[in-house]
Order: structure tokens, then C-alpha cells, then sequence
């Protein structure tokens, strides 16, 4: 909001340069944007908070300028010669609803010659952004912006009835406002009517029907207090944001709907000459009570944490315009002006001494604490642990938009239904919460081929939104996102790049903390439609199933105009958070030595590794520590329909070394099951 | 027995020594680590042999052995000072190592994880909340009525069923308290939305939200506190600076400020000549927030504050355009690789 300083000078002894003026103001709470010097004038661009409606108009600051340099305020004239005709003679003012319309006041004004604005007038509105209309239009404005009370002038001969009325709009009421856009109502609208149409949307903007033009004789203009809710979802819902709907939304003082047309009447007088006509047409059935505040000002030293006598916060409040009466008690009452709608509670009263003592001048104090760190909540600490091993296993941490499509969505097995949408989206395919990470996931790695980066190993942990019916919110999981491509390993002159492939993958996935100890894990096959077929199974915690991985289907890397193999994971860690992790038991470690077996077995090729491997483990021969895979192929001198795997065993006993003899037995029993179970057959070595 | 190991030693050493070129090198290694005939495995199957109580040391003396063997001779194999290596061959001690397999936090995390380490040594809880929330929860509680200017500070993006995307983790301060008795302290970081993009703006961002309620807690109190906060982030002589400001849900509300990082206070872009930079919101907790979670605010006062994670990032790290950590450009997350 632009302020003229030369203007605020009108009102308050300003002793200080505008350089000062600016940071002073920041340091009571009126954040100065920029200080402008422009045309002769300073202008200062101040960030209004909302809560000080009374700051937007120069009177307004000025009364906290005042304050901050201890100067009186000096109200602007309102003295003007009145007519012997009464302005009810000519208009009569109505209100209908004072829910909506507390105050409505008004004068008529005769035979102004309506022309040119005085260049004074033109250039401070100018100075503040407003365009010169003419006088009569300028003034108005031109006293809204000094006292902040919104004016409308009407030519009075245009108005049906010779009346004003302040009533709720009709259902379906049409008005067209001074921009030309005809505005369809609805009851919660205020309209200014004559006596047979809507003549102005009140508060928000004047009706075009009764307009001033240079042939008005007989000009009535209105000054009201409306309903502050029914303004701001009048103006919310037509998107018309106005100088004057700005103001009435932040509660206007009651009382400055007279105070100015009274300086409006003398300014008419003075510029546009013409009869003002006597007496202020006033109706104002909802009268606003004086607003006594109880106030303790050992609470207000004891919320700040300062130590200020009675006697100064008195003296704050006494300037703020309000009036202190039993100062020496310990309760006291303070009346606060009307312009300060802000004021309600004592709290309120205690920033305004917090606020003129000077945040700068209260000692800070650092609160007694609890010894010892705090852990954090199982959610975040699952998410940290995590994302520290993802660090170390290679892979790049993302962060993505929450926001997709919900074609996105589709893809990656999220109905339409489940989908969360979003009512105001800020872009295209924005429009709903993602219920998958891999979607954005799947962008970024798309993004970075493109630019030549195109080993990716990323990671991302995120929320992921699902509609639950029944539930007031939506379904949030944290959830851990993985997506691979390209070399596994960085270019070295020492090295061969290896791909990343399913294998990179799921080793990554076994050895996850939060799975490598689980008894009840498995990664089981399992088809996802945006997965490739056979290259795709899911994550088992006992029977939960806690996330998937495999090949992204060339069809889904196709929605992300990815033509380049990816593998991608996704594993709920909310849920993993929820059944906790297995406990975990040290064992004794034997003091012995290791022996080590390789058979190499042809096998079945559909047979699976993991049987193979429960099979040999059903034996439960203790002192098999290890059985590991070491090769794998097929064709050559393997036969069709066969693959050849070789197994290491490391034997280990916590008592003694073995005997060659010992372990060919064990081995024995070994191949003897797997013949048994699978039909394997030895290979020569 | 062990006396053996020692020959064996000194023999393979000569013998490694005499080594001219790759066969008579596989021929040694046939001999010392041959899996049928070497002498290494017959060291091993000795080990029968061997009494009781000198088993266990056997064992381990032969094993270190064998592993010797292996890496010297394949350390020969590879001619990097080995016995192989002559004199003359030329050993580039600058050519790059092997980086270790690691990957990267995004900057996002790493500033996370510093403001929850000094809030967590303060003893603050870290606590979360849903990313989606009730008007109540995200405005109404937290002293935004339903026609207040005040919703204008936040530009909302809107759910179904009268639900918004939290526009601050302030909601969580709300849960906190509607089920916790004071004395409070925590901070609620996480992820919040906001409709407004462009070069110091994104549609979600991240938040941290302080709490701290209890008998007497002041004004002062909370300047102690961020004084502190913004020291230990920052340096140790970080300046700040408390405005008064307007934020619903506190009251004193007050803009903190720090000097200048980039330029001390002397003023340029980063803080638009100001000497000031932004960082966080704060004040005393409304009394009407108390009361909307049945504390006594006669009793009780607190304080809060909530600061934007990437705000802090871009201060900490210089960035100038908060959309690159969305974007996800990986030339430019790889950056932060060696920020500890
Ligand atoms: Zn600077």
C-alpha cells in the first residue's frame, strides 16, 4: 500500500528524513517494501498486515507515526458553509437489513460544478497510483485514502424514489457496476437501491445506472458501515477486489462514515463550490457499544518478560487514543477508540506496549530446558534410517511436487476413485495428489536422460494420498521410492561399467535395514500391469505386502517418453514403521576355521532359486553357516530346458575344525536332498 | 609343526624373488596354492596332525600364510610393487582413485537435519502431522476465522469435503496440544502447500513449526531461544532483529530477522540492500488458540515460530532460485554431496 509522506505531513509534525520514517515504521510493524522517490514526492511502499485496517488511509498511519514520535495529530478540516435546505428535503435513506448494513449516511450537495480536478489533489493521487476522474470523483477518493472511510457520489436525479435503501440482494438481482460487467447476486450481497433497482453493489463498487456526469445537478453522497463478512464473500466470489471492498473487509470505525462526508462536504465546497445542503442524513439502528478493555499490567510485564512501570504503559496507551481509568490498581479499565477495531482482548493492549516499547529493547532469555535429546517419532526415524542407507547404497535423493494426474495415477494402479483431487489446481496434470512416487519419480529420471545424465540410480521419500471412504482425511503413507538406470558404477579407467538391472535392485531392497533382519521378508513374483511381464513381484512382510519391484513396462515408460530400461520400487514405510522391526539377538561367533565347498548342479530352469535354497535349509545342518550362489548360465554344455548353478558352502563349527571326511558327508546329504526334491544332477567340475 | 610354516614362508619368498615373467609365476602359484597338489592344501590337511591344544594356533598361522602367498602373488601378477616390479616401470600416483559407491541427501534433507539437531539438543519432541487437513486444524483453531482477510496471507489449495493442503505445519502444534497436557515443546516439520509458483515460490515447500508452552513462558523467552537457534545454524555471531507483525494464531507477533549473511549488513541483492534477511515467523500464542485446545491461558503461555526449510537452504547455500529443488536436475543435487 502506497503512502505519500509529504501528504502524512498534513496530519503529523514529521521530524525525521523518510529514510528514517521507512526503517522506524518496519520496527513498529508497518514493513516498509521500499521507499520510492517520485515526481517530488516520497513514497512509501509499506506490506499491510491485515489486523490494521485503520492503517489504510494517511490519517490512519499518521495517528501511529504520531505515536511513534511523540506528536500530536492534526485532523484535517470538515468546517464548510451549509445551505439553508435540508439534505432530507431531497433524499431519504433507508435501511433494510442491519445485520448488513449497521450505518448508512448521507448529503446532498447542489449545482457543484463538476470540471477538473486542482493539480494538488491530482498529483498526491496520483503519487498513491490513482487515475484523476474528475473533481467530484477525485475528492471522494481522494478522502477515502486520507480517512479510509469509502464514499459514493450519485446523481440524485437519476435515483427512482429519491431514496437510498441498504438492503440484502434478491436471488438472481442483477446490478451493473461502474465497469460495465453485469453482476448476478444472491442474498448475501449488499446492494444500494432507489426505489426500483439496484443502484451499487455496497462497499464493492458503484452502479453504472446512476453515475456522475458533467450534466449531474444534484449530487447525493453516501458514506456506511457494512457487514464486513458479507463484503469479503461478495467480493471472493465475484473476484472483484476494490480500494473500497479492501477497506470495508478490514472493519471500518463506525464513526468515520460522518467524519467523512463532512470532509468531503468541505472539500466540495472548496473545489467544487455549489450548496451543500444542511444537516447529515444519519440512520444507524445498529449501534456499536464503547469498548472497554480489563487490563492487567503485571500481565502484560510478565508476557513481554520486561520490567516497565505503570506510569509508561499508561502513557502508551493514553497516545494510542485510549482512556486509562484505575491506574494504581492492579486491574485496570482501558476505553479504546473506535477506529481501533483490532482491539478486543488484553493481549491486544499488551502488543501495542510490546510494540512501542521496542521488540529490540526486551533482553532475550533462554528458557531452562530438559536435559538430554529428544528421539524422534518411529515414522521419521524409519524414514531417516532409510534414506541414510540409500545414501550409502549409491543412490540420490529426490524431492518431487505431491501433484499429478490422475492418468498418472491410473498408470500406476490408483483408481480414479481412490484418487484425492485438488479443487484449485496451479497447472495441467497438477490436478490430483499423487498416490504413487513413481510417477514424478519416472519424470525426474526422464529430465535428467535428457540432459546426457543417464546413469540414475534416485531415491525419494515422500506422502502418497489415497481416499478412503469413510474416513474425514485422506489416507497418507510415507513411502520409499527407488528408480534405476543406466551404469551402477561411475566411469573408471581401472573399471567395466556394470548395469543396473533387476538384481541391482532387489539387493538393494534385501539389504534394507528395515528388511535384511525380517524373518517373515520375501520378494515374491507377483505381475503389476505397469511392470514388464515376469519382471515384476512383490515385498512381503509375513502376509503384508509392503511394496513392489520389477522393469517398468515399456507402455508406462512410454507415458514419461522414456524409451531406456528402467527398474523402479516402491515400499510403504508407514506400514513397515507400524509391525516394527525383529528383534535382534547377538550370536557367538566361532573361533575356528571356515571350510569352503563349490558344487556346480544342473537343474530344471524354472526351478526356483529361493526352494532351492529352503530345501537345503529344511536339513538344518548346523554347521552349514553359508550357502551362497556364485555362478549361473545356461546353453553351451548345459541342454536345452537346463541351467547350471553354482553353490559355495561355508562350513563352520563353534567347537572343532572338520575333517575332509566330515564335510564330503554333509555335502553329501547336501546334493542327496536337491536330487531328491529337484532332480538336480552334479556337474563334473 | 608351526616351525614348518616359517620354511615354507622363507622358501616362497625366494622363489617369488627369482620370478621373471607370467608362467614361471603360474607355475608358483600351482605349486603353493594348486588345489589338488599345493602345498599350501597339504598344510591345511595336516592340520589332523596337529595335538589338541595347538590345533586353534595352527590353524590361524596357516591361514595367515596362505592369504600372504595369495597377495603376493597377486600382487606379482599386477606388477605394482611386487617382486615382478622393475625399477624402471613407472607407477602415475595421480591418476583418479575409485570413488566408493555413494550417493547424495537433497539439500532439503541435510537443512532439515540441522534445524532438528539444535532443536532436538534443546530438548524439543519432533512431531508430525497429516499433509492434508480440516479447516479447523489449519485455520479455524489457529485464529483464522472463515471471513478473515487474514486467509488472504495463504493462497489455499482446496480438497474435497471442505478439506485444504495445510498451508503451514502450525496444524500440528493444534493435534499436539488437543491430546497433550502442557508443558509442550516441540517442532513439526513437513511438507506444506501453497498456490503460488515462480522464482522464490513453489507449490509445496517445507516448513518447520516451533512450540514451546508452559507456566511464565515470555516474550523474552522466545528471543532467548531463536537467538540461540540462529546462532548455532548460522554462526556465533549472527545478528537478529524481532518486527512486529501479524500472524492469527500469535500474539505479540513478531518477523525475525537476521543481519545480512552474504553481506554483513552493508547491504546487496540477497538482501535487497536492506542488510536484513527475512527468516521466520513468531510470537506468543494467541490466547484464543489456548483456549481452542482447553488450556488454561491464565496459567499458560507459550511461544512459536515456523520458518521455511528452503528459504534456510537457499541462505545456507547460496541458491538464488528455490524451483531448483524440485526440478531434481541431479547436476545440480550432486553438489551437496560433500555438505556434511
Ligand atoms: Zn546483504
Amino acid at each position: 500500500m502506497l503512502f505519500n509522506i509529504d501528504w502524512l505531513k498534513d496530519y503529523v509534525d514529521i521530524d525525521i528524513s523518510s529514510e528514517e520514517l521507512a526503517a522506524r515504521l518496519t520496527m513498529i510493524g508497518h514493513e516498509v517494501d521500499e521507499l520510492k522517490h517520485e515526481n517530488g514526492f516520497d513514497i512509501l511502499d509499506i506490506d499491510m498486515t491485515p489486523n490494521r485496517g485503520d492503517c489504510s488511509s494517511h490519517i490512519g498511519l499518521a495517528r501511529d507515526i504520531a505515536v511513534m514520535l511523540g506528536k500530536e495529530i492534526k485532523i484535517p478540516d470538515t468546517s464548510f458553509k451549509e445551505d439553508k435546505e435540508k439534505s432530507s428535503d431531497y433524499l431519504t435513506v433507508e435501511i433494510d437489513n442491519p445485520e448488513m448494513v449497521h450505518r448508512f449516511a448521507a448529503k446532498v450537495i447542489l449545482d457543484a460544478k463538476i470540471g477538473p480536478t486542482p493539480d494538488w489533489m491530482k498529483k498526491r493521487l496520483e503519487s498513491i497510483g490513482l487515475r484523476s476522474v474528475c473533481n467530484i470523483v477525485d475528492i471522494t477518493n481522494y478522502v477515502m485514502f486520507e480517512t479510509g472511510q469509502p464514499l459514493h457520489g450519485y446523481d440524485l436525479d437519476l435515483l427512482a424514489g429519491k431514496k437510498l435503501i441498504g438492503r440484502a440482494a434478491k436471488k438472481g438481482e442483477k446490478v451493473t457496476t461502474l465497469d460495465s460487467i453485469e453482476r448476478k447476486l444472491d442474498t448475501e450481497d449488499i446492494v444500494i437501491a432507489d426505489g426500483e433497482k439496484g443502484v451499487g453493489l455496497g462497499g464493492v463498487m458503484g452502479g453504472e445506472n446512476t453515475e456522475l456526469s458533467n450534466s449531474t445537478k444534484k449530487i447525493a453522497v453516501e458514506g456506511a458501515w457494512f457487514n464486513p463478512v458479507n463484503i469479503r464473500r461478495t467480493s471472493k466470489k465475484l473476484g472483484l477486489s476494490t480500494d473500497a471492498s479492501y477497506r470495508m473487509e478490514r472493519t471500518l470505525d463506525i464513526n468515520a462514515s460522518v467524519f467523512a462526508l463532512e470532509r468531503c462536504c468541505n472539500l466540495i465546497s472548496e473545489i467544487a463550490g455549489g450548496r451543500i445542503l444542511k444537516e447529515m442524513i444519519d440512520i444507524y439502528p445498529n449501534k456499536h457499544d464503547e469498548k472497554i478493555i480489563s487490563f492487567r499490567p503485571e500481565r502484560a510485564r510478565k508476557l513481554i518478560g520486561i520490567e516497565i512501570p505503570d506510569e509508561k504503559i499508561s502513557e502508551i496507551l493514553e497516545s494510542l487514543g485510549g482512556t486509562v481509568t484505575g491506574a494504581g490498581q492492579y486491574r485496570w479499565k482501558v476505553q479504546v477508540p473506535t477506529f481501533r477495531n483490532d482491539l478486543e482482548k488484553e493481549v491486544d493492549l499488551v502488543e501495542e506496549i510490546a510494540r512501542f516499547y521496542g521488540y529490540n529493547n526486551i533482553t532475550p532469555a533462554l528458557p531452562a530446558f530438559e536435559q538430554g535429546a529428544k528421539d524422534l517419532s518411529p515414522g521419521r526415524k524409519i524414514e531417516t534410517k532409510t534414506q541414510d542407507y540409500m545414501v550409502t547404497a549409491g543412490l540420490q535423493q529426490l524431492t518431487n511436487f505431491s501433484f499429478c494426474s490422475v492418468a498418472q495415477n491410473i498408470l500406476f494402479g490408483i483408481a480414479e476413485s481412490e484418487s484425492v483431487k485438488v479443487l484449485n489446481p496451479i497447472a495441467e496434470e497438477m490436478d490430483y495428489l499423487r498416490g504413487s512416487l513413481l510417477p514424478s519419480m519416472l519424470k525426474t529420471a526422464a529430465l535428467n536422460y535428457n540432459y546426457g545424465m543417464t546413469d540414475i540410480g534416485l531415491f525419494e521419500t515422500g506422502v502418497r494420498f489415497k481416499k478412503v471412504q469413510g474416513q474425514e482425511l485422506p489416507d497418507e503413507k510415507m513411502m520409499l521410492g527407488i528408480v534405476l538406470s543406466g551404469n551402477q558404477n561411475k566411469l573408471h579407467w581401472s573399471d567395466k561399467p556394470r548395469k543396473f538391472d533387476f538384481y541391482s535392485l532387489s539387493g538393494i531392497v534385501q539389504n534394507m535395514p528395515v528388511l535384511r533382519n525380517r524373518k517373515d521378508f520375501k520378494i515374491v513374483a507377483a505381475q503389476k500391469s505397469f511392470y514388464e511381464e515376469g519382471i515384476s513381484a512383490e515385498i512381503k512382510a509375513g502376509n503384508k505386502t509392503v511394496g513392489h519391484l520389477g522393469k517398468i513396462s515399456s507402455e508406462a515408460a512410454s507415458a514419461f517418453d522414456i524409451e531406456f530400461p528402467v527398474f523402479a520400487a516402491e515400499i510403504e514405510l508407514t506400514t513397515l514403521a507400524g509391525i516394527g522391526p525383529d528383534a535382534f539377538n547377538f550370536q557367538s561367533i566361532s573361533r575356528f576355521q571356515s571350510v569352503y565347498r563349490d558344487i556346480a548342479l544342473i537343474m530344471d530352469e524354472n526351478i526356483l532359486y529361493e526352494d532351492l535354497i529352503s530345501a537345503v535349509k529344511s536339513l538344518n545342518i548346523l554347521p552349514l553357516r553359508v550357502i551362497k550362489i556364485f555362478d549361473l548360465f545356461k546353453g553351451k554344455k548345459i541342454p536345452e530346458g537346463k541351467k547350471s548353478i553354482a553353490l559355495r558352502l561355508e562350513f563352520l563349527d563353534s567347537e572343532k575344525n572338520f575333517t575332509g571326511s566330515e564335510i564330503n558327508e554333509l555335502v553329501d546329504t547336501i546334493v542327496d536332498k536337491l536330487k531328491k526334491e529337484f532332480s538336480v544332477e552334479l556337474q563334473a567340475s | 609343526m608351526l616351525s614348518n610354516l616359517v620354511k615354507i614362508k622363507e622358501t616362497f619368498e625366494k622363489e617369488l624373488a627369482a620370478v621373471k615373467d607370467g608362467a614361471a609365476l603360474e607355475s608358483l602359484r600351482i605349486k603353493y596354492l594348486g588345489r589338488k597338489s599345493g602345498m599350501m592344501n597339504d598344510v591345511m590337511q595336516k592340520i589332523r596332525e596337529v595335538p589338541p591344544e595347538q590345533k586353534s594356533q595352527y590353524g590361524s598361522e596357516a591361514n595367515k600364510l596362505k592369504g600372504y602367498i595369495t597377495s603376493k602373488i597377486d600382487e606379482a601378477e599386477q606388477g605394482l610393487g611386487g617382486a615382478q616390479k622393475k625399477s624402471a616401470d613407472f607407477f602415475d600416483v595421480t591418476l583418479p582413485g575409485i570413488p566408493p559407491v555413494r550417493g547424495g541427501y537433497h539439500p532439503l534433507e541435510l537443512t532439515r537435519r540441522m534445524i532438528e539437531g539444535i532443536f532436538q539438543r534443546l530438548g524439543y519432541t519432533i512431531v508430525e502431522g497429516p499433509e492434508a487437513e480440516t479447516d479447523w486444524h489449519n485455520f479455524e483453531a489457529l485464529n483464522f476465522p472463515k471471513h478473515h482477510p487474514a486467509r488472504d496471507m495463504q493462497d489455499t489449495f482446496f480438497l474435497e469435503n471442505d478439506l485444504v493442503l495445510r498451508t503451514h505445519t502450525s496444524p500440528v502444534q493444534i493435534r499436539t496440544m488437543e491430546k497433550t497436557k502442557p508443558p509442550v515443546r516441540i517442532i513439526c516439520p513437513g511438507r506444506t502447500f501453497r498456490c503460488d509458483w515462480d522464482i522464490t515460490h513453489t507449490p509445496n515447500f517445507y516448513q518447520v513449526e516451533g512450540l514451546m508452552v508452559d507456566a511464565g513462558v515470555s516474550f523474552a523467552d522466545l528471543k532467548g531461544t531463536i537467538d540461540h537457534f540462529c546462532r548455532e545454524l548460522f554462526s556465533p555471531d549472527t545478528v537478529t532483529r524481532f518486527r512486529p507483525s501479524y500472524f492469527p494464531f500469535v500474539e505479540p507477533g513478531a518477523e525475525v530477522d537476521i543481519r545480512c549473511v552474504k553481506c554483513g549488513g552493508k547491504g546487496c541483492r540477497v538482501c535487497k540492500q536492506t542488510g536484513w534477511l527475512e527468516i521466520m515467523g513468531a510470537g506468543m500464542v494467541h490466547v484464543n488458540v489456548l483456549e481452542n485446545v482447553g488450556y488454561d491461558s491464565e496459567i499458560y503461555t507459550g511461544f512459536a515460530f515456523g520458518m521455511g526449510i528452503d528459504r534456510i537452504a537457499m541462505l545456507k547455500f547460496g541458491i538464488d532460485d528455490t524451483r531448483l529443488h524440485y526440478e531434481n536436475n541431479l547436476r545440480y543435487l550432486e553438489q551437496f554431496r560433500g555438505v556434511c
